[in-house]
């Protein structure tokens, strides 16, 4: 073979940002090779990294724009696609005003595509855009950002090798980011020891020195647990609390009751294994902590991150390289459409809406006149839903598919069916595009060039490696298109992923020295901030001083609720949801992918054996899971890897979140995904 | 690069990114296989045997053992009779009777190693719980200590014929395993 040089993207799956070589033959996505040579990844792939072609060259792919008739689907030209956009956009905007429209913004487009949609709806004085961040992380946002000044992972995750105690809380790392667990098993060959608190027995569990099998919904007791043991044992780090923390009064006070045996009973973790967990943590000179949704996904998502920061700021594991607070991003670009502004209260660079310098600043860098920008934050993802029909009469969606992931999806679902118009952007007809008045076709990853956001804040360019199919467009030209449609063209002067970087790097501080130049040659990324073009980029954030205004860090003191739907008569099971390998997300990339769906190609349901027993049911049987809010029907898979009274459901499959609750947190308004009620009914007259 | 593939199967994870690899590098049918005892998965491919009791069954003498690339399949004498896939105590091997290639085992990425690169389970695996250096594992053991520093030899020179005394190379294998 004597092909062209192969061309080095960003894999599109989880944040790791793994780099994949693309061989391109004849315009087409011909191989893929390992990036043997590549610091993030030496070569190493997952299996949805391998499987990144099948979604590139897939037969489903859309090709052309699609508009809903009488009779079906009937393809439309671009600009016949786009004029409808904007006239029923305008009409809406007419009718009922910049609040009845609504933006979802994606993170698996690039920095500048998610700055573009947000620019777009704040530029309509809107601001409701948000993402898909609402749903895994916002409670890292409302919790870290007044304590720490930024929610962010602290350091990379390579530097995970070097802890000598990492803590998983939540975490599936060794399932949802293979690639970067090949660090936490270096840091466990040097001897380092690994705890982790998950209701189930996961692959990261299985090489954990202690596994904290906790109930779901439960995290925040173990936490103050701990940190009772902490501040009771002295093996807090006083130095660092007195030179660089406020609040550790209250903090002591609120976990003075909170004992091992008093966690024990509301986790069903034994409170020796609470002390134990809590002096490896508290001892080690370099520690970790990672946290991922089964921190956040919770009601009380923001009080337990609040309790995450809490322990590795009195133990002073921050700051430093192999101690540092890891929030694992699920999506490769979740940080950086984050980071973009694409939240209904923050502008890009985390500056609140309500902040009227920020908007001033804002309005100004744009050009745009005095007072078009909204003051008030705008919808987020849930309320946009809930709203749907209602006051929110248009959704444009990009790159989203709310049916699947947002809670309680029957109700999501008969919402977005009373819009006046909604938009969907995406690879392929997903379950929420059937639904769609219009349906444009979008590039993938290897069809476009951006910078993307890894979960340690690396800022990565991938470059684009062949055309899109057919008609399909990437999402920055087709917002820039609209935008100009809308008779805001002056403002939208992009004629390349680059001319958007460039403006990025004017307005947001933290990508100041990001040119399109650099992060191309740049073979790990810069991770922000990096203020200017000499800036190397910061791997260990806080390092002297947190990012807060006197530079000092805020300790929360710790109040214990319980998870607002109890098992009880009716519904004995604790329903709580999570990811498995081979699927990602909504699925609507990797369900579509042969060789992984035919790997896991149905909805499973994990029992303990006990459980099963009681209910009569046996491996492969049908089983029938009840909520509240609706039923799922799946193959009950009998294992011990879930505690007693815990049941299992991967997310990937549409039926999962008719199951799940539409209870919000009060500040991040994430729902509360990790636990519902459930009871389990054998399916008759269906054998195994 | 040894004759042969260790797996530390207390590394794996069981992401299935080996199958994945594998599937890619030969397209198509996959030679890894992630076997789960008790939930916990287990990486199988072909053990490249020294002893090997698929070469030893073969009438054709189609496969065979060599130090450099192990058990190599001569696809010219190769008549899809499917007595090595029977014989195979780790059940790796398969044989299609009408696809391409006929005997469907690993052969250490044959090609990629043609090129100087590593085979793809190797270089995939995010956990090292695969790899062609026999030696690394040791040394990791023996950093963490459990394993006292003793000169490996990678193969033995004098072993037992193939044909054991309980009627072939299984005869050993069953009745030592109760289960």
């Amino acid at each position: 073979m004597n092909a062209a040089p192969p061309v080095r993207t960003v894999c599109p799956y989880c944040a790791v940002g793994c780099h994949l070589d693309l061989l391109v033959e004849n315009g087409r996505v011909a191989g893929l090779e390992h990036a043997v040579d590549s610091p993030v990844n030496g070569g190493r792939l997952c299996a949805k990294g391998h499987a990144a072609l099948e979604i590139v060259n897939h037969p489903d792919r859309l090709q052309n724009p699609l508009q809903r008739s009488a009779s079906g689907w009937v393809p439309v030209s671009w600009d016949r696609a786009l004029d409808t956009a904007a006239e029923r956009i305008r009409n809406i905007l007419a009718a009922h005003g910049p609040e009845a429209l609504a933006f979802l913004s994606t993170a698996k487009g690039s920095n500048e595509e998610n700055y573009l949609v947000q620019k777009l709806a704040r530029a309509l004085g809107s601001n409701n855009v948000d993402h898909c961040a609402r749903l895994c992380h916002a409670s890292t946002l409302t919790g870290l950002g007044p304590m720490l000044g930024m929610g962010a992972a602290t350091n990379a995750l390579s530097d995970l090798r070097q802890s000598e105690c990492l803590f998983f809380v939540g975490s599936n790392l060794a399932e949802n980011h293979p690639v970067a667990f090949r660090w936490v098993q270096e840091a466990k060959d040097r001897g380092a020891r690994i705890l982790v608190a998950d209701p189930r027995r996961t692959p990261t569990a299985w090489i954990a020195d202690l596994h904290l099998p906790l109930k779901p919904g439960t995290d925040l007791a173990l936490l103050a647990g701990m940190l009772h043991v902490i501040f009771q044992e002295g093996l807090q780090d006083d130095a660092f609390i007195a030179r660089r923390t406020r609040g550790v009064e209250a903090l002591r006070a609120s976990v003075q009751h909170t004992d091992p045996l008093w966690a024990a009973r509301i986790t069903g973790v034994p409170a020796r294994d609470i002390v134990r967990a809590a002096r490896l943590y508290a001892k080690a000179r370099r520690a970790s902590l990672i946290y991922c949704m089964g921190v956040t996904q919770h009601v009380h998502g923001t009080e337990t991150v609040r309790a995450c920061a809490d322990l590795a700021l009195v133990t002073g594991h921050i700051g430093r390289a192999g101690s540092g607070l890891f929030p694992v991003r699920g999506q490769d670009n979740v940080q950086g459409a984050c980071d973009m502004g694409a939240l209904s209260g923050l502008l890009p660079g985390y500056r609140p809406v309500t902040d009227p310098d920020a908007r001033t600043f804002f309005e100004k860098a744009w050009g745009l006149p005095s007072g078009t920008l909204a003051a008030a934050p705008g919808l987020t993802v849930t309320e946009m839903e809930q709203a749907a029909g209602h006051r929110v009469r248009g959704l444009i969606a990009i790159g989203e598919n709310p049916v699947v992931t947002s809670p309680d999806s029957r109700r999501t679902r008969e919402n977005l069916k009373r819009l006046d118009f909604l938009l969907v952007v995406d690879l392929f007809l997903t379950e929420t595009a059937e639904l769609a008045h219009l349906v444009l076709p979008a590039a993938a990853w290897a069809e476009k060039s951006g910078s993307r956001t890894n979960t340690d804040r690396r800022v990565q360019w991938s470059p684009k490696a062949v055309d899109p199919p057919g008609e399909a467009r990437p999402d920055w030209k087709i917002i820039t298109d609209l935008a100009h449609r809308l008779g805001w063209d002056s403002f939208f002067p992009y004629g390349s992923p680059e001319d958007i970087l460039e403006e990025i790097r004017r307005v947001v501080p933290a990508y100041g020295g990001m040119s399109p130049r650099r992060l191309a040659t740049a073979a790990e990324g810069i991770p922000w901030p990096c203020p200017d073009e000499t800036h190397p980029g910061t791997p260990v954030l806080h390092e002297h001083r947190f990012a807060t205004e006197d530079g000092l860090a805020r300790l929360y003191p710790i109040e214990f609720l319980e998870a607002p739907e109890l098992p009880d008569a009716d519904f004995p099971y604790c329903l709580t949801t999570g990811r498995v390998t081979l699927h990602y997300n909504s699925g609507a990339m990797t369900r579509r992918s042969p060789s992984l769906a035919s790997r896991s190609p149905y909805l499973f349901v994990e029992i303990h054996p006990e459980d099963a027993a009681r209910e009569g049911l046996h491996h492969g049987d049908r089983v029938r899971v009840v909520t509240r809010r609706g039923a799922l029907e799946a193959q009950a898979h009998i294992t011990g890897s879930v505690s007693r009274g815990v049941v299992f459901a991967p997310f990937h499959f549409p039926e999962t979140n008719a199951l799940t609750q539409n209870v919000l947190d009060p500040s991040a308004k994430i729902p509360e995904f990790k636990t519902a009620a459930c009871r389990l009914e054998k399916v008759k007259g269906a054998g195994p | 690069m040894n004759a042969f593939l260790h797996v530390d199967f207390r590394r794996c994870t069981g992401c299935f990114a080996c199958e994945a690899a594998c599937r890619t590098a030969h397209g198509g049918a996959c030679r890894v296989h992630l076997a789960f005892a008790d939930g916990l998965p287990v990486p199988l491919m072909c053990r490249q045997c020294e002893n090997s009791p698929c070469a030893a069954v073969c009438p054709e003498e189609a496969l065979v053992w060599d130090k450099t690339h192990g058990v190599v399949l001569l696809v010219e004498r190769c008549t899809r009779c499917g007595l090595c896939a029977v014989a195979c105590p780790f059940g790796v091997l398969s044989v299609d009777p009408f696809g391409r290639p006929n005997v469907v085992k690993c052969d250490l990425c044959l090609g990629r190693r043609a090129e100087g690169k590593r085979p793809a389970c190797v270089l995939t695996c995010p956990t090292e719980a695969i790899t062609d250096e026999p030696d690394r594992p040791l040394k990791r053991r023996r950093l963490a200590g459990s394993v006292p520093p003793i000169a490996a030899r990678p193969f033995s020179e004098s072993l037992p014929a193939p044909m054991g005394k309980e009627g072939g190379v299984q005869g050993g294998f069953r009745g030592k395993n109760p289960r």
